[in-house]
């Protein structure tokens, strides 16, 4: 399979938004960040209805609404009565239901729409790759360079912002960051099944690992592999290539859960 | 000699109102270099308020307050050592005891060294663990150690954050008296070993007068200060601590008196 030029331009994609996803999802579980990831996946739908209708880039136009609602989420936490989860809510539901709205006019609309929910790997052109790349690299950057400060938050917040460290920023920082991986995901697994890679590949890493640099290298790791092997079987057996590597993310969970537990 | 170093701390007329309501009115003192003050007062009395203060978290209405010489948040190397209320510790949380603690050098590191410890910082960091007495747990996943390890750890990482002015607010909650009593005698030395400034915030007087050189008792207002000998007979500390349901009593009058006044 591998001397297909789709499909070399595919593992890339995979293994590249698993390490990136795997790595950033070291955060969302030690935050608790689960459900801004599924808010900020959600409302990027109605960006890219918006895309799809107006004949512009879906992927940016989906940006937009990622890092928009990613920046509301950061704000609410700090200044509104609202509740995160409540906030989260109301933007979701709100830009999916703008999504679903707008792409009912145009029936084309809704064919192109299904690829950016279950996600289209095989069709990813080189440039969407260079571009999938460097961003992946920047996001993965700004982690390192910020990660002590955020695992500082995680640890304890008040000594944190007492010690002169920009908590809120660095909270809005960490959310902007898992929009933007959001977006990285649309073309692989789809803006629906993105949380798979966010989510299972860290919690299954903290299974294993004690401490954050186990934690992260695992993560990464398992991220990367689910990509590879997801594509390998979809090849193999003609399925959904989204689907599959976000079933292995979950099959690599559920074997790892009895393993600890007993041991 | 001590006398003639200018002070740690200074806070001159300081009052502080959170939602509109005063939390603190007209607070004035002194900590001098070496000290150790203990800040008492009744539930609801300012104390956090002040300190978030000095932290530079929370500005002041009127009044001045010069911590290290600078503005509060201004420090520029080292600042406050900070440990506050018992926080809980997931018990899975994923870095080890030695992590935590190099977290109060954080700041002070340069943008070269955000990716790695330097030996020179890792060093540092081995020598505040030890002072505390826990150099041998600096390998172990922080959610093991028991409620007393973690305070020492934290207030170890205070002392990678600052080796001159550390701040307490309620650190031995949760703890039981042998612990709490172990944790102020160890501040107690650092404070001698160091020669650095402690201010503690307790509700618990008898902890505080034990080890303090000067309590500060609060109720809002400053209602006395001194040696905790002098202050634990004092009428205003009764006063003080009275003075919450003479509060609330004054409440419940003004709604049939009416008037704004006292």
């Amino acid at each position: 399979m591998l001397e297909l030029a789709f499909m070399q331009r595919a593992l890339i994609a995979a293994i590249g938004v698993g390490l990136v996803c795997g790595g950033l999802g070291f955060f969302v579980v030690l935050r608790g960040l689960a459900f801004a990831g599924v808010g900020i996946s959600h409302a990027a739908i109605g960006g890219i209805a918006i895309g799809l209708l107006l004949g512009i880039s879906p992927t940016w136009s989906g940006a937009v609404f990622a890092v928009g609602t990613a920046v509301a989420i950061a704000w609410s936490r700090r200044r509104s009565a609202l509740s995160q989860d409540t906030v989260i809510g109301v933007f979701f539901t709100g830009a999916m239901a703008l999504g679903l709205v707008l792409v009912s006019l145009r029936r084309s609309a809704q064919q192109d729409l299904f690829g950016y929910l279950f996600g289209n790997v095989l069709a990813i052109s080189s440039f969407e790759l260079t571009a999938l790349l460097a961003l992946g690299a920047c996001v993965l950057f700004l982690l390192a360079i910020t990660f002590r400060e955020h695992l500082f938050i995680a640890f304890d917040e008040e000594i944190a912002g007492a010690y002169g460290h920009p908590v809120a920023k660095l909270e809005m920082l960490l959310l902007v960051l898992l929009a933007i991986t959001v977006v990285l995901g649309v073309r692989l697994v789809g803006v629906l099944l993105i949380e798979a890679l966010l989510v299972v590949p860290a919690a299954t890493a903290a299974l294993w690992a004690r401490d954050f640099r186990g934690q992260v290298a695992l993560a990464m790791m398992l991220g990367a592999v689910s990509g590879a092997a997801g594509l390998f079987v979809a090849y193999q057996l003609d399925l959904a290539a989204g689907a599959s590597i976000a079933m292995a993310t979950v099959l690599l969970f559920l074997v790892s859960l009895p393993l600890r537990r007993s041991g | 000699m001590k006398e003639q170093r200018p002070p740690v701390v200074r806070v001159e007329g300081l009052s502080v109102s959170r939602d509109g309501h005063s939390v603190l009115d007209d607070i004035s003192f002194e900590v001098a270099p070496g000290e150790f003050a203990g800040i008492c007062g009744p539930n609801g009395a300012g104390k956090t308020t002040l300190l978030k203060t000095l932290l530079g978290s929370l500005k002041p209405d009127t009044g001045e307050v010069v911590v290290l010489g600078v503005a509060p948040g201004h420090q520029l190397d080292e600042g406050i050592g900070y440990v506050p209320q018992r926080n809980s510790v997931p018990a899975n949380f994923p870095a080890l005891v030695r992590d935590i603690v190099a977290m109060g050098r954080l700041r002070r590191r340069g943008w070269r060294h955000r990716l790695r410890t330097s030996p020179a910082d890792r060093e540092a960091d081995r020598e505040n663990l030890a002072r505390v007495g826990i150099d041998s747990l600096a390998d172990r996943p922080i959610g093991q150690l028991s409620g007393g390890e973690q305070r020492r750890v934290v207030l170890a990482q205070a002392l990678c954050a600052s080796t001159r002015l550390l701040i307490l607010d309620e650190p031995t909650v949760g703890l039981d008296l042998p612990a709490e009593q172990a944790f102020y005698r160890l501040c107690r030395k650092l404070q001698a070993e160091l020669g650095l400034s402690v201010i503690a915030v307790s509700h618990d007087l008898v902890a505080l007068a034990g080890e303090a050189d000067r309590l500060l008792c609060i109720n809002r207002r400053m209602h006395v200060h001194g040696h905790p000998d002098e202050v634990v007979h004092s009428h205003a500390l009764k006063e003080a601590y009275a003075c919450e349901f003479d509060f609330l009593r004054g409440e419940i009058d003004h709604h049939g008196r009416h008037g704004p006044g006292h």
